[in-house]
């Protein structure tokens, strides 16, 4: 009977908590739109199904391998709890522990976060290791308080300052060897110490290295490149200043970001990025520049893009007549096969000149144009359009949706970032449209505005919402192919901010 | 030599700087992009210009303004086996295709020989000349 009760409380129904129930609606919700709406559910349902296993008591699914414990900054040990040998366990369920206070501007706010991290660390098993006082002031979009802070841990009396960098256990294991300890300094990056288990990681904490690393997201570029014909654009070029237009929301919503306060401008322009409807973009630029927000950032932009569906139509109805959705365009002359090679090499030759830090982007994007044009290629063309893209997309898709834990997702910053991506969308929409509203006024040959939505990248999803939105208008006209032209524009386009953005604010890698 | 670089926007910059740093990355993407356009313009015409693509044979009748009548069989280039009744059948069908916009059927050709033909081009593109 006592084995039978172990048992019991051996299983996964005590790891629950409110915030998982929550998460499970929400990736309810996701599966239903994806399921029987049919928005976006190639993207929609690894992401949903990703976000319902990050929302159960898995084990071995994301839990990183045992492995050397590393000071994120150079400074000062100033708490070191560990001694070598001692065995470090970690709970069914680990919670995602603060890094470090300094966005919290008052010190008696910090103080209760802390205590109350604190005491939920002991409540549910995890372990504090080190605390880091960095050497050098670090930037924070508000100025915290540097006077220290007096707290309890394990029964010793500690001052620790806001900004001090706290170092987590993020895997069981014994300390098989400590090479730091309390008041000596160390460099970003320095071995703290050594945690030894035979146990190895979990299956997604490896998928998810695709991201970390940044192989999916130029790989995913690669298999668009090779699905994506440059044709439209190539016969019809002015659309590339929708996609150019289209940017707009992109700095706009940079700039509500700084406008909250809670973001610095490396965080500001990761969240912006966003408005370019381009996941693989916005991975590439978060690492880069704001790793920390990289959870959010990926879950918005891809929860976005596959709902572009539900929020571009609106915009465009609203800031468009039903004489000017009814526009028909002139149809695109034919390109030879030698323009679109001419045009792939002209592109990433003069934008990896221009933003050589967008090159992993620019660069796949036009080798697979390149592979599916040149048709000497046809083997390779096809696996990057279907094997490659539709392996990675799961991959991708789970590996965000696996970030959507309820403790990460159910909070402010969060929250802000979701908020301000929805923004960022709306505006990069209302900005293709505008702008096609204004070539209007000078053009002999009209352009149906509805294609100026396409200019947010999310191929082709956003040229289809042009099409059914024109088709809603005059059942007889087709859109599709002329938006495929602002839609490619965006991709450029977005991959060129994120050039920018990583030139001006120094990301790299 | 001293290469200039760009100067690097701070972790809490001004309003001023931060509209600088918008106004100049816009403005850096449309120019770009503008450009490409015009590049891709003068490709276009370029490629066009000298390069000729074999041109697809012409169509044996052109086909002129919509006549609201029913087509009779000799204003259409038809094979002597397709009966009348299929050629109404074909231009009731293609009036209901095209909700009624003017249409003019030019020409209807059986195709016999379909599969036959069919049968032979997998079996030639299953093979690469070398």
């Amino acid at each position: 009977m006592k084995q039978i009760e172990e048992l019991f409380y051996q299983t996964g129904f005590f790891a629950l908590e409110w915030r998982m129930i929550v998460m499970w609606l929400v990736a309810a919700a996701l599966l239903y739109l994806a399921v029987f709406k049919k928005f976006e559910p190639l993207l929609l349902v690894p992401i949903a199904f990703g976000a319902l296993l990050a929302n159960l008591p898995t084990q071995n699914m994301v839990n990183p391998p045992a492995g050397p414990i590393l000071s994120p900054v150079d400074g000062t040990v100033i708490v070191s709890t560990v001694e070598l040998g001692q065995t470090i366990t970690m709970p069914p369920v680990a919670h995602e522990m603060p890094k470090l206070l300094g966005s919290i501007k008052d010190k008696e706010d910090a103080r209760a976060l802390l205590l109350d991290q604190f005491a939920k660390a002991e409540e549910d098993g995890q372990t504090l290791l080190f605390v880091i006082r960095p050497k050098r002031e670090q930037a924070f979009a508000v100025k915290p308080d540097y006077t220290e802070i007096e707290v309890t841990l394990n029964s010793t009396p500690v001052a620790i300052r806001s900004t001090d960098q706290l170092v987590w256990a993020n895997a069981s294991g014994s300390i098989a060897e400590l090479q730091w300890r309390q008041g000596e300094e160390v460099v970003a990056g320095a071995q703290l110490a050594q945690v030894h288990s035979p146990h190895t990681g979990g299956f997604f904490h490896y998928i998810s290295l695709g991201i970390i690393l940044e192989l999916f997201p130029p790989l995913i570029f690669l298999g668009v490149g090779a699905l994506t014909d440059f044709g439209p654009l190539i016969a019809n070029p002015r659309t590339l200043l929708l996609g150019a237009a289209a940017q707009f929301g992109v700095f706009a919503t940079y700039a509500g970001a700084m406008g909250m306060g809670i973001f610095n401008s490396s965080q500001a322009a990761a969240i912006g990025i966003i408005g370019g409807a381009d996941g693989p973009t916005s991975i590439f630029l978060a690492n880069s520049l704001a790793p920390e927000l990289l959870a959010p950032i990926a879950v918005a932009a891809y929860s976005y893009m596959a709902l572009v569906p539900v929020i571009q139509p609106p915009i465009m109805k609203a800031l468009t007549s039903k004489d000017e959705r009814k526009i028909r365009m002139k149809s695109l002359r034919k390109v030879s096969r030698l323009e679109k090679l001419i045009f792939a090499l002209v592109v990433v030759v003069f934008c990896i000149l221009l933003v050589p830090a967008a090159s992993p982007l620019i660069g796949l994007l036009l080798l697979g144009n390149f592979l599916r044009e040149c048709g000497v290629t046809e083997r390779l063309s096809k696996a990057a359009q279907n094997e490659l893209i539709n392996v990675i997309t799961i991959f991708l898709g789970t590996s965000v949706g696996i970030t959507m834990t309820g403790d990460r997702f159910l909070k402010t910053e969060t929250l802000a970032i979701l908020a301000l991506g929805i923004v960022a969308f709306g505006i990069a929409t209302a900005s293709g449209v505008l702008m096609a509203k204004f070539m209007n006024l000078f053009s002999k040959n009209k352009i149906n505005p509805l294609i100026g939505s396409a200019g947010v990248s999310a191929v082709p999803m956003a040229a289809r919402v042009s099409q059914v939105e024109g088709q809603k208008a005059d059942s007889g006209n087709f859109l599709l192919m002329h938006a495929m032209g602002p839609n490619v524009a965006g991709v450029i386009g977005t991959a060129l901010v994120a050039g920018y953005f990583m030139t001006v604010m120094g990301g790299g890698h | 030599m001293m290469i200039p670089t760009l100067a690097a926007i701070a972790a809490k910059p001004t309003v001023l700087e931060n509209v600088s740093f918008i106004v100049t990355g816009f403005l850096f993407v449309l120019v770009v992009l503008a450009t490409l356009s015009i590049v891709t313009s003068l490709i276009g015409v370029l490629c066009t210009r000298f390069i000729r693509e074999p041109e697809p044979p012409k169509k044996a009748v052109v086909p002129g303004p919509a006549t609201p009548s029913t087509p009779t069989r000799r204003e259409i280039d038809a094979d002597d086996d397709i009966p009348d009744h299929v050629i109404a059948l074909i231009a009731a069908a293609t009036h209901v295709i095209l909700k009624g916009r003017p249409q003019k059927i030019v020409s209807i050709r059986g195709n016999s020989q379909g599969w036959a033909q069919e049968g032979r081009r997998e079996i030639f593109s299953s093979h690469r000349v070398r």
